[in-house]
């Protein structure tokens, strides 16, 4: 098998899951920014979890932000609580920007409505898990 | 009589300090085997934890333990020098044609194997270690991979199916831990993560005491494999204790990539069509 097939071989194999997960190289962990909405998806799952959150824009407009999260098993251990983290709840979700989608954020902490904050109180900018 | 007297008086002073010596040391060696049972936070009343008669205590890597510091993380490829001319060559095309972001094998829940599950970088992942006196169990969180390490001679039932993590065996050397693995399964040439069908790799375990982590397993590692490395290359990784009433979690990664492409044929196929002839089943 020359490197071609391989490479085609490896193209078509690939599950998908791998285009729903992302490495530190799409995010840009120089920045965090913030953004408030209501949930309307949820899933704290591994290798990584994800809420959808209806954001209203400066023009009055609403839209999703995809919301990555780290992996469930990390959260957990973080101190965070799924079952307190619902569709309908509004949270304000901190981390950083993804350099090649707008409205796509990978999580660094979320607060919910009535002050809480689950993050992640020992890790830096540096990497993410 | 005042002779025998003074000729005793002169070797009490003369051995003192040898007599001093010598019971300071006995205590210290009686006591050794509990100091080690204490550190590494077994009870010395464990079966695989009693030292033989006559033989030095073994440490006890029993636990859960999590990577300490990932820039205390050194992986046997990270000295892309190192690499032969083949490697190289291999990680450039790769680089040069595959979106590196995407095309991460552990973002497919494809576990490393050695010798990259032993220096990973990722926080808070748990090891749970379970020693035995036949062998040592190692359950990996992240991708939900398990690791038998035997303590044999080292020799490779022919039965064995080469893997990922390889047929390991264990000796000790002093209260070292030394681990010999071979029939590690060849990854795929396409990728930065390289491993031949010839690679062996050997580990050294140690129990020690960090100045700043405290109790840790040092880990050692040195991969040799002519057709990735020019020469025995080196890892190191520090374990430490997990936090009390830290669990071990199932991952199930793989069960997400399931639902994640259950859920885009979904997708696909609504936007396809705009009359839906049979709703798809509540979860």
């Amino acid at each position: 098998m020359n490197v071609k097939k391989i490479a085609l071989t490896v193209l078509f194999a690939t599950p998908l899951a791998a285009l729903a997960h992302h490495a530190p190289a799409s995010w840009d962990l120089t920045q965090r920014i913030s953004v408030t909405g209501e949930i309307k998806e949820v899933q704290f799952r591994n290798p990584h979890g994800h809420i959808v959150l209806a954001v209203k824009g400066a023009d009055g407009k609403v839209s999703d932000w995809e919301i990555e999260t780290s992996a469930a098993n990390l959260l957990l251990r973080r101190g965070w609580k799924f079952k307190e983290v619902k569709v309908g709840d509004t949270i304000t979700a901190t981390g950083h920007p993804n350099k090649e989608r707008g409205q796509y954020l990978y999580t660094r902490e979320i607060k919910l409505k009535d002050g809480r904050v689950f993050g992640d109180p020992t890790g830096n900018d540096k990497a993410l898990d | 009589m005042r002779a025998a007297r003074a000729g005793i008086a002169t070797l009490a002073r003369r051995h003192f300090g040898a007599a001093v010596f010598v019971w300071v040391l006995a205590i210290v060696t009686a006591s050794a085997p509990a100091a080690e049972a204490v550190a590494s936070g077994q009870s010395s009343a464990a079966p695989h934890a009693a030292p033989a008669r006559g033989r030095p205590a073994r440490p006890d890597f029993t636990g859960l333990w999590q990577m300490a510091d990932a820039d205390l993380v050194v992986k046997p490829d990270d000295d892309e020098s190192n690499l032969t001319e083949e490697a190289q060559r291999r990680r450039a095309y790769y680089r040069a044609n595959f979106d590196v972001k995407l095309f991460d094998p552990s973002k497919s829940c494809v576990p490393h194997g050695l010798p990259w599950i032993m220096t990973s970088r990722a926080r808070n992942y748990v090891i749970d270690i379970f020693q035995a006196p036949s062998r040592i169990t190692m359950l990996f969180e992240g991708m939900d991979v398990h690791r038998l390490i035997r303590f044999a001679p080292h020799v490779v039932p022919e039965e064995f199916l080469p893997s990922t993590n390889g047929w390991s065996t264990a000796r000790w050397d002093g209260r070292a831990l030394v681990i010999e693995t071979s029939a590690l399964a060849p990854r795929h040439p396409i990728g930065l993560m390289q491993r031949s069908d010839e690679a062996r790799v050997t580990e050294r375990w140690r129990l020690v005491q960090h100045p700043k982590f405290g109790e840790a397993i040092d880990v050692e590692i040195t991969v040799v494999d002519p057709v990735v490395y020019r020469a025995p290359a080196r890892g190191r990784q520090l374990f430490v204790r997990a936090p009390a009433g830290t669990v071990l979690n199932y991952y199930g990664c793989n069960e997400t990539a399931w639902e994640e492409r259950l859920a885009r044929v979904e997708r696909e196929r609504a936007a396809k069509e705009t009359d839906v002839a049979v709703s798809p089943p509540a979860r």
